[in-house]
């Protein structure tokens, strides 16, 4: 039997672009959510600080302190998300090699 | 039908005719060769890849990692209770937690493509910074520092465990 060429052509493009659609769907709601809890988790500690340093229970070393250390820990959950950016891709990839390699066997009778 | 053969090919037409379909037999041909090629080359590009030649760009999920993670962060935080405290008595406790930290992150930076997970301890554990590092130097300079202090510390470096030990479980496992 012939091999369609053409047709196994699009077969591998159009299952490319639903993989990567299906996992960028999967993604960018959890890359939202996060940013979301860190966002209002330092908006809690700020307002928290601030009270704390009204009252006297810390002091302005103490608040410059803590404000750097969110900024460390920013840092430290920016390269969370770039790891699981990585993890995606390469699961994406993987994908990608499992698809061709599914879609060329077919067409061996 | 001969005779119109003839005429054809006396004015020519017909090895036009001839030409032109020998042409349009060879562009199709170059196509299909074309084609071929490309789905050779995919199916070739596709093993190269899974042979690690352009392999994952992070490192495998490692159990021993995330557990020791985990572990530690309730160390840590324990520690840090213990800042209501002088210092110098829980000297001792402040060295084994510092040794242990010290330990995963040796093995951290030993795994294949775990560069993001070793900044993130760094960036932890940096004596110049403001987190579980920073924090240790602070208590050492001041002897002993205030509950409230402590308590806003301790949930910022939690976080920041979080964070590590979030990505180490994020990571792909790999077949033994």
């Amino acid at each position: 039997m012939p091999i369609d060429i053409t047709a196994t052509l699009n077969t591998i493009k159009t299952g490319i672009i639903s993989l990567g659609t299906t996992q960028l769907k999967a993604y960018l709601p959890q890359v939202q959510a996060d940013a979301q809890s860190i966002a209002d988790a330092i908006k809690g500690n700020i307002e928290n600080w601030t009270s704390q340093l009204a009252s006297g229970e810390i002091t302005t070393d103490d608040l410059k302190f803590l404000i750097a250390g969110s900024k460390e820990y920013l840092e430290i959950a920016a390269l969370t998300q770039a790891g699981i950016a990585q993890i995606q891709l390469d699961q994406f990839k993987q994908g990608v090699i499992n698809l061709i390699v599914k879609t060329l066997t077919a067409l061996v009778p | 039908m001969l005779q119109i053969t003839k005429l054809l090919t006396k004015t020519g037409m017909l090895k036009t005719e001839k030409r032109v379909g020998r042409k349009l037999n060879m562009i199709k041909k170059n196509k299909r060769t074309k084609n071929l090629l490309y789905l050779l080359f995919l199916g070739t590009a596709a093993a190269f890849w899974g042979c690690n030649l352009m392999g994952p760009t992070i490192a495998s999920y490692d159990q021993y990692a995330y557990i020791q993670t985990t572990s530690l962060k309730v160390d840590a935080l324990n520690l840090m209770d213990s800042a209501i405290y002088s210092y110098q008595s829980e000297i001792k406790n402040v060295a084994t937690v510092k040794i242990n930290i010290q330990k995963l992150y040796e093995y951290d930076k030993n795994r294949a493509k775990n560069g993001i997970t070793v900044k993130q301890w760094q960036i932890l554990m940096d004596t110049n910074g403001h987190l579980f590092g920073g924090f240790l130097i602070r208590w050492r300079n001041s002897g002993k520092l205030k509950k409230a202090f402590i308590d806003d510390v301790k949930a910022i470096v939690d976080s920041s465990f979080s964070q590590i030990a979030r990505l180490e479980s994020r990571k792909v496992q790999t077949a033994n």
